[in-house]
């Protein structure tokens, strides 16, 4: 009987002394890779590749290993091939896109504020949209001329949409309360639109941007592939007919690099421009 | 002398289910250098009114109007949750009110200086409302309203999303600038306790439709009204006003 009292007594002071750690589970519904697992996604693709064509018996001549692509690219490089190309196409997509974002955000803003324009242009904005913008190329060649211009215009469709249906969409999604603000505190119309409304679509603006870098630099490829001599998309077409995939390999490759690099810098140009986010 | 006057005012809020009647014939004025208080359950059309007297809503019926000596009177509204703009600096959310005024734009800077030093924001100026506490952007959103000396001042529940002790400063705060230029001001709470402290009058509303059933006058002293002293004072005024708030329930 007393023993029996004595281990309760023991088993209940052992139990206050036991310690259970609080289990940390953090809410995870979605986790962005981190560095490190961008890192070696990337990295083990890149060697799984090398090691397939050095090793694995793939035909370098169809599928060139990523350092034969690396190495090509540093011989057009050198040799002044890829500089005249890469100028034309900068020259064309940077053109293609002030034009057509511009035209975007400009009649974006001025269809949200004035109704008979708003009539007029969104309903073609949305029924245009889903055209395949490539597919009109031959009609603006025909209208144009084979000059740049059909080129610059059909880059500037692809940029013009984007911006325009984000800008707004950004516009119609405003909180009424600043509305009511402006109302109750008027100020002029260059006022509202250069300081509250502008502002307050900047973050519309720079996703449509965002998405309009890609359309233009897809519509760039195809425009220079189908009507043009110079330029990268030019240059991957004669490569490829010429079965010299290494350099075309070599080409994409500016390209992603290209994509990147104006993704990377329309993020700097937003986080200065949003600072207030 | 100059009076706000609500006159037999009805709104009625068209939907797709039907109209509903906010408002029904509310009647009352509100004297230069009055503070009223409008207090009622939650629903019960007070913002609604407040809108009106902005001019964001026209009545259905009756109407607002100005008597007395007043040409063209300046109303400033302070809102729920400031109602500031996220990338415009504390100073340029003030300056904002005195954009459609006729004043240079070295007496707007000095005006603004002025409101935000009172205030107590001269050392957050260039500071936007995102890196402000929730208090200080409520501040920010009364100095813009004091900035344009306005005639009539709206309050919409200004210190509702506030802690207790911030509400309390800020209470103390309001007050202290309001003495400074007296316009005449209606001020929604859902607080009695605060609608006592604050207002001259209490406007009580009861629910659908929206109407003023009573006024209970808050005969206490300023200078009182925030001491100890003055608490019993404050319970009872209160007391009644939600007894009446209560009879209007039923």
């Amino acid at each position: 009987m007393t023993g029996g009292v004595t281990d309760k007594v023991e088993r209940r002071e052992r139990a206050m002394t036991e310690e259970v750690a609080v289990r940390v589970h953090p809410p995870t519904a979605t986790r962005e890779p981190g560095r490190r697992h961008v890192v070696c996604g990337i990295g083990g693709v890149l060697l799984l590749w090398e090691c397939a064509v050095r090793f694995g018996g793939v035909n370098a001549t169809d599928c060139p290993a990523p350092s034969m692509i690396v190495l090509e690219l540093a011989r057009l490089g050198a040799t002044g091939v890829l500089w005249p190309a890469l100028a034309a196409s900068g020259m064309r997509w940077l053109t293609g896109m002030l034009t057509g974002c511009g035209l975007g955000v400009l009649l974006a803003v001025a269809a949200g504020r004035y109704r008979l324009l708003g009539g007029l242009t969104v309903p073609w904005v949305h029924l245009l949209y889903p055209v395949p913008k490539i597919a009109l190329l031959p009609l603006f060649v025909l209208w144009l001329g084979i000059g740049e211009l059909p080129k610059f215009v059909i880059i500037a469709l692809g940029a013009f949409f984007p911006v325009f249906i984000n800008t707004r969409h950004g516009m119609s999604r405003l909180p009424r309360r600043y509305d009511e603000v402006v109302a109750v505190y008027p100020v002029g119309t260059r006022y509202y639109v250069r300081r509250i409304l502008l502002p307050a679509v900047y973050p519309s603006v720079f996703a449509g941007l965002k998405l309009a870098a890609g359309s233009a630099l897809v519509l760039l490829v195809a425009a220079e592939m189908l009507a043009a001599d110079t330029g990268i998309g030019a240059l991957i077409l004669q490569y490829g007919d010429l079965m010299l995939t290494a350099s075309l390999l070599a080409c994409v490759t500016v390209l992603a690099a290209a994509g990147l690099a104006i993704q990377y810098l329309i993020g700097c140009w937003e986080r200065a421009v949003v600072r207030w986010r | 002398m100059k009076e706000f006057c609500i006159d037999r005012v009805g709104y009625v809020y068209r939907r797709n289910g039907g109209d509903v009647q906010a408002l029904d014939g509310v009647t009352g004025t509100i004297a230069a250098g009055e503070f009223v208080a409008l207090v009622g359950p939650s629903g019960c059309g007070k913002s609604t009114l407040l809108r009106l007297a902005a001019g964001l809503l026209a009545p259905t019926s009756g109407r607002l109007v100005w008597r007395g000596e007043v040409k063209a009177p300046r109303t400033a509204m302070v809102f729920q949750d400031a109602g500031l703009f996220p990338w415009l600096t504390v100073r340029d959310n003030v300056a904002l009110a005195l954009e459609s005024g006729r004043l240079s734009r070295e007496e707007r800077a000095a005006r603004v200086t002025e409101r935000l030093a009172q205030t107590g924001l001269l050392a957050a100026a260039e500071a936007l409302p995102g890196e402000l506490s929730g208090g200080q952007r409520q501040r920010v959103g009364i100095a813009r309203a004091l900035v344009t000396a306005p005639d009539l001042l709206l309050l919409d529940e200004p210190f509702s999303a506030l802690d207790a002790q911030t509400r309390r400063v800020l209470e103390e705060e309001l007050i202290r600038y309001w003495l400074t230029l007296r316009p005449a001001t209606l001020y929604v709470t859902h607080n009695l306790t605060e609608a006592v402290r604050l207002a001259d009058r209490v406007w009580i509303m009861t629910g659908a439709p929206g109407r003023l059933i009573d006024e209970q006058r808050t005969d206490i002293p300023r200078a009182e009204r925030y001491t100890a002293a003055a608490g019993p004072a404050i319970a009872a005024v209160t007391e009644q006003i939600w007894a009446r708030i209560r009879e209007g329930h039923r």
